[in-house]
């Protein structure tokens, strides 16, 4: 608790701090941290394989990634544009001229996920600071040492350290030490449905902006045009991405009646060629997942889900923290697994369905609503599927665990609230304010 | 491990502290584990202060 009031006031000075800088300045210093990430890229993909298990080629593409978004958010800080109101046209205020600017919130709580522990606080930090709050980042219990490594590197280029600091310990203890402060303006949290809500929650006491990125239990619907090589690769890509910890992955293959077999023959025949092991080795496409007690997990919703009727067609099998890749077939639409159990692991639940319209309502019948994908060459049925299944995201043409840096990213429904993404979220950590100058015309 | 906060690093004020488990060997090779986890978490934390800047 001493640890988070400390925060919180050095925070409230830090902000000050970076805000009396210029944009220009404080955007040669977030260019000096880019160069910095940059030259540090292997140390920092290297970290973030060995606190939370993730094969080190997806660590690398993470680090990339973090630059582009720095520098992205650098960019659209340049034109954060306030609005000039229509002159001589209101009655009674023909004579005013009115425009708004955007001000920093202030002090930002940015509470991070252990799956992508860098990718996402770049997608918190980046525009907070481009907008001059200061930030206080929780990192994610199991996966902390990455982002002070990013932190301290932040520091190195110039950001002061009270505008930009990481505390670590148990999320539900610090998260409430952290949130119930008048001295914090807004509350940024990527992780699970549950949290997100008491976050809220506790948000509500001092009115504080908050913005979450929860769960999903997103499809990727494979109609029987589709060439199977590729649906099989697709589905693949989709949900073993991160080991399957991802909160967009394609966690129900919604597969047509007519392919389902061969379908799942040829994935079960493509997993056993998966090579699972140390997440250092270059060429691993399946590590660990990210602590054991994250495995038993699976373990139990994977026998849960067969309790319920499910077959189990590969894997089942759990080693430490390793959990091998899973198909599990004959789901119907009523078990769990087909509605609200999101799976964080290596996981195929695989749905027959004979309708499109069967299958948008199967898609449609969960109360997550983050992403999605469809494989279909007829596009009439992508653009209807597209539209009709209510998600935050749709891809045509591929699996759903797909993410630009620009879009507005967020979920529909129980999985979200608010969007990240450089085309919307530096006004999410802003204040609109309008200026009135009385009588000027 | 050490917080950043306040622009300096800090230990946890009522002295907790935390593992980090590297999860692709943390229960395979128990032994070798502890040693290395200790070998890592000094270096990493060696490596660390080296790059504390002043006036962070």
């Amino acid at each position: 608790m001493e640890d988070a009031k400390f925060a919180i006031a050095s925070a409230v000075e830090g902000q000050k701090e970076w805000v009396a800088l210029p944009l220009y300045q404080r955007n040669e210093i977030l260019r000096h941290f880019i160069a910095l990430v940059q030259d540090h890229q292997e140390e920092l993909a290297q970290a973030i394989t060995r606190e939370c298990g993730k094969p080190l080629a997806q660590a690398r593409g993470e680090v990339d990634s973090i630059c582009q978004t720095l520098d992205g958010y650098l960019a659209a800080g340049t034109t954060l544009y306030g609005k000039s109101m229509p002159v001589f046209s209101e009655k009674g205020r023909e004579h005013d001229m009115i425009f708004t600017i955007y001000e920093p919130l202030g002090v930002i709580v940015a509470i991070c996920p252990f799956n992508f522990p860098l990718s996402m606080f770049a997608h918190k930090v980046a525009p907070c600071l481009v907008a001059g709050n200061a930030v206080i980042v929780k990192p994610a219990s199991d996966t902390p040492l990455s982002a002070i490594l990013l932190a301290n590197l932040a520091h190195q280029a110039g950001v002061p350290g009270k505008t930009l600091q990481v505390i670590t310990g148990s999320g539900s203890e610090l998260g409430q030490w952290l949130i119930n402060d008048k001295a914090v303006n807004g509350v940024t949290l990527t992780g699970s449905t549950e949290v997100g809500k008491d976050i809220m929650r506790m948000a509500a006491d001092h009115l504080q902006h908050v913005f979450l990125e929860l769960g999903g239990n997103d499809i990727l619907m494979i109609m029987d045009d589709f060439e199977l090589d590729k649906a099989i690769e697709e589905a693949c890509a989709g949900r073993l991405r991160n080991t399957g910890q991802a909160c967009n992955g394609s966690k129900r293959l919604l597969v047509h009646n007519r392919i389902r077999k061969e379908f799942t023959d040829t994935l079960v025949a493509r997993l056993k060629e998966a090579k699972i092991g140390d997440p250092m080795q270059e060429d691993v496409e399946v590590g660990p997942l990210v602590s054991e007690k994250a495995a038993i997990t699976v373990e139990h919703q994977v026998l849960r889900t067969i309790q319920q009727g499910a077959t189990l067609c590969y894997g089942g099998t759990r080693n430490g923290a390793f959990f091998t890749p899973t198909v599990l077939g004959d789901i119907r639409p009523d078990m769990d697994i087909a509605k609200d159990l999101e799976i964080f692991g290596p996981v195929f639940a695989i749905l027959g369905f004979d309708t499109v319209e069967e299958a948008i309502a199967i898609a449609n019948q969960s109360s997550y609503g983050l992403s999605g994908g469809i494989l279909t060459h007829d596009m009439k049925v992508a653009f209807q599927v597209a539209k009709s299944v209510d998600t935050g995201a749709m891809v045509i043409g591929g699996h759903g665990s797909y993410r630009s840096i620009y879009q507005p990213f967020g979920g529909h429904k129980q999985s979200g609230l608010g969007v990240e993404g450089i085309s919307e979220t530096l006004k999410e950590f802003t204040k609109i304010k309008t200026i009135f100058l009385r009588d000027v015309l | 491990m050490q917080m950043l906060l306040g622009g300096k690093w800090a230990d946890a004020a009522n002295g907790a502290t935390m593992e980090v488990v590297n999860p692709a060997n943390g229960q395979v090779f128990d032994t070798v584990r502890c040693q290395e986890r200790q070998w890592r978490m000094r270096n990493l934390l060696l490596l660390l202060q080296s790059k504390v800047k002043k006036n962070g």
